[in-house]
């Protein structure tokens, strides 16, 4: 190609080229300060280098597309020089014959040189400049706008917590009930003392996220303290894995934890210390199913005079004990204990006992072990329910959702509480929203003080079962009390 | 001789051309270069004007300065078509012995003027159509080809056309240019009178010859051509046709049939010899539009909507030009 005809193109690619590279910081300064904007508005930061990124990218990209896209072919340069300089086509002519040796090709290919070294030097049109100037200009006072428009700040949810004086006597009264209950001595110490820690720790807290972790906190602690001592599911379990007539034992062990929950879920403080329906409850399918077929099972084995089988039970239950974990002195790992002792003793009685003795040294072994074993249970099944009730006061005062179920060994063990949201229902089996029925105050005569309803409620509902209990309301009065403490919470008894 | 050397020939050639031809024909100066770039193209020339103009006078005066054989039929309605091939007659030779021999008609020249070629018969002009096609005549089974380089300059009186038989589109299609010789202007009138005051001959010489037509022919072949200006070229053909999917909206509008093949092969070539004449080495956009109505003028037909807007074939062909323009380039 002519010397002439390249002079050209070399200028027309850095033309191309500076186009290219005005376009791509354009492009660049625009995307940077458009992102930078939406950004800022949206409340999100990024640090200065991510922004250099994209707009070093973006304008990197564009340059290199607008460079391929406007750099022109040798037809098309041709074609913009012959209409510039009016060649009247030779440029173009001379282009497309190049490769021709044709004599005409050679003289028209000089001429077309000749002409075109004769051309004046190619002039940037001015709407080119313009176009660019303005595009550059607008591009920087995007970028501008974006610098200097102040971040949006993002909305900070409120998180305010202060323990208000209805949640701070709501809790110590709490802390009152589970000190006057029924809990053995040392997990009673234990749960008193998470209580108190509880309220000490949010006595100054201020957040809400907090509070809400530390009352979980304190009910899974308490859950698990409760629950400790549930040593009936344990045995139960592995009692019931064996697939002899001491898995029916097992079964009831299990069933008896469970049996003791209040249809309904709340459980009042009252109920609680009035526990014996619900203790029976727990009680019952130990006596009915676990001893029943222990009596049948012992029954056959003595009938037949069967003492290996009766070594074998004996020797299970031991290994039972052994394996569980659970402390010698857990009054029903206890009561196992001297059953099997007991069924190891007829077992070695030998042929010189008639039937009848032997049956009757079977029942005193069966009964002697629904006894002890009803004692422990009752224990563990108020463990449970206290478990339950803490829970469900605890739920209701900060209004907090805790889930169900806890530590280990519970099987009966935790509440009725709701699901993990954060807004639970309050308690009282009711629909959540207000706990009581009212958030008015009211006057306290012992404190002199104006208090929500709801904290004098209980006292109030104390004082009338109290009453009701010594006989002091007649029956007739008793039916309309239990409607009205109904109405006001579901837990009247 | 090189090809440097007959471009210069070719530009020499046609100057001298132009240069006797002045001497004879006042003014008329697209006339003469369209007639010169159709003779070293080697086609015909329909050539319209009112009578006075020097129809006659260009092509005698041509046949002078090409240093050609010229001759002139007159079209009458009576002329037969063995008037202008020839016919064979019974000649007694020497020896009183009677033959058959081939009286050559005036078709056998190397320049033809065809004066009011509309007045002949159907059957004489296409006595005309064979030779002006193919350069030879049939005659009794016998082919006489015509010399190289042939050329037919037919004229048509525009005034009177009574009694006239239009030119069928086959023989149209034949010529490859219609111009239209315009009255003279009072300046060139002027010229015309005191020119023929001196006398009425003409004066050109001859300054060339058939084969140096013939090889400025030959060299006009050779003149590039980019796709672009083929393309352009083509399209204006195409766009002439109505019915085709690519017409343009000045055909649908104002043309009932649209140009021939021929056309498209007349532009090329004589865009060829345009631009080597023009002293150019390639052809251009220019050329083909300098030269789109005299070869479109009586290739196409337009209707009656054309008529009805006032508009006349050349006006039709500045629309389609127009059109081309911005489809094309």
């Amino acid at each position: 190609m002519k010397k002439t005809f390249r002079k050209f193109r070399r200028a027309a690619v850095r033309r191309a080229a500076a186009f290219a590279v005005a376009g791509g910081l354009c492009a660049g300064l625009a995307v940077t300060g458009i992102l930078l904007l939406v950004l800022k508005l949206c409340a999100v930061v990024w640090g200065w280098w991510a922004y250099l990124l994209v707009g070093v990218g973006v304008c990197a990209a564009v340059s290199a597309v607008c460079f391929f896209l406007f750099r022109p072919s040798d037809k098309e340069l041709s074609k913009a020089l012959d209409e510039e300089f009016s060649l009247d086509e030779r440029v173009q002519t001379m282009v497309e014959y190049a490769a021709d040796d044709g004599a005409m090709s050679v003289l028209q290919r000089e001429d077309a040189a000749a002409r075109l070294s004769a051309a004046p030097k190619r002039k940037l049109p001015l709407s080119a400049i313009l176009s660019t100037a303005i595009a550059f200009a607008v591009a920087c006072a995007l970028f501008l706008t974006a610098i200097f428009v102040p971040a949006r700040e993002k909305p900070v949810p409120d998180d305010s917590f202060e323990l208000d004086v209805w949640e701070a006597t709501a809790l110590e009264q709490l802390i009152g009930e589970v000190k006057e209950s029924s809990l053995q001595p040392t997990p009673k110490e234990s749960v008193v003392a998470v209580l108190e820690e509880l309220k000490a720790g949010l006595t100054d807290e201020q957040s809400a996220t907090v509070m809400r972790a530390a009352v979980r906190s304190a009910a899974q602690l308490i859950a698990g303290i409760t629950t400790a001592g549930n040593s009936a599911s344990v045995f139960g379990e592995r009692l019931a894995a064996e697939e002899t007539e001491l898995s029916d034992l097992g079964d009831a062990l299990l069933a008896s934890l469970s049996a003791y929950r209040a249809e309904g879920g709340f459980l009042s403080f009252d109920a609680v210390q009035r526990r014996e329906p619900e203790l029976n409850d727990a009680i019952a399918p130990l006596l009915s199913e676990g001893t029943e077929a222990m009596r049948n099972r012992l029954s056959e084995l003595l009938g037949a005079k069967f003492y290996q089988a009766l070594r074998e039970d004996s020797a299970a239950i031991a290994a039972r004990l052994q394996d569980s974990g659970v402390s010698e002195t857990d009054a029903l790992s206890v009561a196992l204990a001297a059953l099997s002792a007991e069924l190891n003793r007829i077992a070695g009685l030998g042929d010189g006992y008639t039937l009848a003795v032997l049956n009757g040294y079977a029942a005193n072994a069966c009964d002697a072990f629904t006894a002890k074993g009803a004692e422990a249970l009752s224990v563990q099944a108020y463990s449970c329910m206290m478990n339950e009730f803490i829970r469900n006061r605890l739920s209701a005062i900060f209004n907090v959702s805790l889930s169900d179920g806890s530590s280990s060994g519970g099987d009966g063990s935790g509440g009725a509480g709701g699901s993990d949201e954060e807004e639970s229902s309050s308690g009282g089996g009711g629909s959540g929203g207000n706990r009581y029925g009212s958030d008015d105050v009211i006057y306290d005569p012992e404190t002199g003080t104006y208090v929500p309803y709801g904290t004098l409620l209980e006292k109030y509902n104390s004082i009338v079962n109290e009453l009701v209990r010594e006989g002091q309301i007649s029956a007739e009065m008793e039916k309309y009390i239990r409607e009205y403490f109904n109405i006001l919470y579901n837990g009247f008894e | 001789m090189d090809e440097t050397e007959k471009v210069k020939r070719f530009s020499e050639a046609i100057a001298r051309i132009k240069e006797q031809l002045r001497t004879d024909v006042v003014g008329q100066e697209e006339i003469v270069e369209n007639v010169i770039t159709a003779i070293i193209a080697g086609g015909n020339v329909l050539l319209e004007g009112v009578p006075g103009v020097g129809k006659t006078r260009l092509v005698r005066s041509l046949g002078r300065t090409l240093n050609l054989p010229f001759a002139r039929i007159q079209f009458t309605p009576d002329l037969m078509p063995s008037d202008v091939t020839g016919t064979n007659v019974i000649e007694k030779d020497e020896n009183g012995k009677m033959n058959v021999v081939f009286q050559r008609g005036p078709i056998f020249a190397n320049l033809i003027l065809a004066d009011e070629i509309n007045r002949a018969t159907p059957k004489t002009q296409s006595a005309m159509l064979e030779v002006m096609q193919e350069h030879k005549i049939t005659v009794s089974n016998t082919v006489y080809r015509m010399k190289e380089p042939f050329f037919v300059l037919a004229t048509e009186n525009p005034i009177e056309q009574d009694g006239t038989y239009p030119l069928p589109e086959a023989q149209m299609d034949r010529f490859m240019f219609k111009l239209i010789m315009k009255f003279p202007s009072a300046e060139e009138l002027v010229d015309i009178i005191n020119m023929t005051q001196i006398t009425l001959d003409e004066n050109a010489t001859a300054v060339i010859d058939g084969e140096t037509i013939l090889e400025m022919r030959e060299l006009s072949k050779s003149v590039p051509m980019i796709d672009d200006v083929l393309r352009y070229a083509v399209n204006l053909v195409t766009y002439t046709h109505p019915e085709l999917e690519n017409a343009c909206e000045t055909a649908k509008k104002y043309v009932k049939y649209g140009a021939s093949p021929r056309a498209a092969q007349a532009l090329v070539t004589c865009a060829k010899v345009r631009a080597l004449m023009n002293g150019k080495f390639n052809v251009s956009y220019a050329d083909v539009d300098a030269l789109a109505r005299p070869v479109l003028r009586h290739r196409i037909k337009i209707n009656y909507n054309a008529v009805n807007d006032r508009l006349s074939v050349d006006d039709v062909i500045g629309k389609l030009l127009e059109g081309n323009k911005k489809l094309s380039r």
